[in-house]
């Protein structure tokens, strides 16, 4: 009998060591199981962050608040109503990248629309590839719209002033440090004397320190 | 064992497949087959790997948009890389280089942003594929900072009297003469003489990777007439190099050795000798060679060797070391403390044999040599017949291009390859 419990006993034990390893193997596999590889936060817009050091959104965000402030301030606005007694015409063309970095410049340029159509100080016109759409769809009227709601052509509103820009990098590396300069410029264009009526330039300066190691 | 074998490392294996459609000369398949055997052929370790040659794979099939964003991955990677996990550099103190992610070399870094220039340039964006030039550029220029120091640290403590190895290439023709093209299509003379200076400049001060003189027709480059058409060309042949393991073993007694396993770089033997272009109005000329890449990788390997160099000498001995020490103490004890003492200096005799392995990944898929050559032509439709010779003069390859050749300051390249 006491054998029989013995057995029993140790039966009870060896249960009780499965029960436990299973539960142990099932908490292990839904603890793995909840870690997921990909994690997503969301970020206030203004949240200034940088990870590689490269050009981005903060960068984006500082030039163009820069130029911007100084274009509507400059001298060119009051002199231009003065004269002409009336809000100038602008396009916006393009700011080029002559830099190091492969940087959209798209998006300085429609900052720059943005800001002075918001301005209520300038009246805009589309450039570029947007104004080849407005040409296609107005041709396209010609053909297949409602004469009475089709739209003329040859009836643009010339621009006064084009505006213009650049980003260029200069580059300084030395082992792990690398100090970066970028000279980002803008000007107005007088699109009748080829004038420059306005004309700035902002800079960002950068260092980038790389660790040797991590962990 | 099982041990010993884990930690020897992984290799990156080659697909057949991919090779034998890539010798044919069928790039949209070959770069399908590779996505389809990624898996198959690459490590975990080797996603760099794998990016470089889908990037190349993907240009030469002419799936350009693919292609970059292979290679931009890829350098991307390649700059990720540059801070070193130190989980993975101790992995390699104890096995050998194989075990970490392959981080790719300084020719692979360059030429990728040549291949990204190229793929902008065929999607029409040559503001982009200048911006690829000028990173190449910066990174030439900074080679020589990224070694000099570790170098010194390397040399310094095992060969004192080792002459320093100093970075001899920092200057790309290739990159310089693409550069040329694109401001001369800008409208930016200044800078198109600048480059043109600096590619004389490259051969003159760089004659182990430029044994050949400059391409005569880049004198023409620069005088381009502003109402002519200018077709240039720029081909690819021959294979990049491979990297072999070689070895070396030390003794130092009758049961101890030192096994020093380095990776060499040598170049691919390529069939093509000349490149001729025929156009359809009837006028021949040849293209002249511009870089020897299989020549730059070699160049620029060999700083990477010394560091190579230095740590598998530090990490042969270290392994060599525990093995004598350890045969050492067994003949100072007895019993069963000798047999283990001695069994664990056959251990690591054994594991330093099996473990000893040289790094030989490399990208597989870059051109061997770059070929030139401009010819003024009619505005319209070109066809030009692209011929590959080998030494007797036989045509080995033939590509027919047809080009719609806009005014000269519009940038009008022909591109071609043969892997030959």
């Amino acid at each position: 009998m006491y054998n029989v419990k013995k057995e029993k006993g140790q039966k009870e034990v060896e249960v009780k060591h499965r029960s436990l390893t299973i539960v142990l193997l099932i908490a292990i596999i839904l603890a793995f199981s909840s870690c997921t590889t990909v994690r997503v936060s969301r970020l206030n817009e203004n949240k200034k962050i940088d990870l590689s050091g490269d050009w981005n959104d903060t960068d984006i965000s500082l030039v163009s608040e820069r130029l911007i402030r100084s274009c509507l301030k400059g001298s060119w606005f009051s002199a231009f109503t003065k004269a002409k007694k009336a809000d100038p015409v602008v396009i916006v063309g393009r700011f080029s990248n002559m830099s190091s970095e492969r940087i959209d410049t798209s998006i300085i340029t429609k900052r720059f629309e943005a800001a002075l159509v918001e301005s209520q100080k300038v009246i805009m016109v589309s450039g570029g590839e947007d104004r080849e759409f407005a040409r296609d769809e107005r041709m396209s009227q010609q053909i297949y719209a409602n004469p009475s709601t089709a739209k003329e052509i040859a009836m643009e509103t010339g621009a006064d002033f084009m505006l213009f820009g650049s980003v260029k990098t200069v580059t300084d590396t030395q082992g792990s440090r690398t100090v970066r300069t970028y000279y980002v410029s803008a000007e107005l264009v007088d699109l009748e004397t080829t004038r420059i009526v306005w004309l700035d330039e902002t800079t960002i300066k950068k260092e980038i320190s790389r660790s040797a190691y991590t962990w | 064992m099982y041990c010993i074998l884990a930690l020897s490392g992984c290799v990156t294996g080659i697909s057949e497949n991919v090779e034998f459609l890539w010798e044919q000369g069928e790039f949209s398949e070959a770069y399908r087959m590779l996505l389809q055997e990624r898996r198959t052929i690459y490590a975990a370790q080797d996603e760099l790997l794998y990016h470089l040659d889908a990037g190349l794979i993907a240009h030469a099939a002419k799936d350009y948009r693919a292609s970059i964003e292979h290679l931009e991955t890829a350098e991307r990677l390649i700059e990720e890389h540059y801070t070193k996990s130190l989980t993975a550099e101790i992995g390699t103190f104890l096995a050998n280089d194989t075990v970490r992610p392959y981080r790719g070399e300084d020719y692979e870094d360059v030429y990728l942003n040549i291949f990204l220039a190229l793929n902008h340039y065929h999607l029409g964006d040559i503001e982009r594929m200048m911006v690829e030039l000028r990173r190449a550029d910066i990174k030439l220029r900074t080679l020589s900072n990224k070694y000099e120091q570790p170098l010194q640290r390397a040399q310094s403590g095992i060969h004192r009297d080792y002459a320093p190895v100093v970075m001899r290439f920092t200057n790309s023709a290739l990159v310089r003469y693409i550069s040329l093209l694109g401001y001369r299509a800008l409208g930016k003379p200044d800078d198109m003489r600048l480059d043109f200076e600096l590619l004389q400049d490259a051969f003159k001060t760089q004659p182990f990777v430029y044994p050949f003189r400059v391409p005569s027709t880049i004198e023409q480059e620069v005088s381009v007439p502003p109402h002519s058409g200018r077709l240039n060309f720029i081909v690819f042949t021959g294979r990049g190099p491979e990297k072999f393991q070689t070895t070396q073993r030390l003794l130092i007694d009758d049961c101890h050795y030192i096994k020093i396993a380095l990776p060499e770089i040598r170049p691919r033997y390529s069939m093509v000798e000349r490149v001729r272009i025929t156009l359809s109005d009837g006028r021949s000329m040849y293209l002249e060679p511009i870089e020897q890449m299989d020549a730059v990788a070699q160049e620029t390997f060999r700083l990477h060797l010394a560091l190579i160099e230095a740590k598998t000498v530090a990490r042969a001995l270290a392994k060599s070391t525990v093995s004598l020490i350890a045969d050492a103490a067994s003949e100072q004890t007895e019993g069963k403390t000798s047999d283990w003492l001695s069994f664990a200096a056959m251990f690591f005799q054994l594991f330093q044999e099996v473990s000893e392995q040289a790094d030989v990944r490399i990208a597989r898929y870059l051109p061997g040599q770059a070929w030139v050559g401009g010819i003024d032509v009619p505005y319209g439709r070109v066809s030009a017949n692209v011929q590959f010779l080998d030494w007797k003069q036989n045509v080995i390859e033939s590509q027919t291009v047809v080009k719609n050749v806009e005014r000269s300051d519009k940038l009008n390249i022909i591109e071609a390859f043969s892997q030959r």
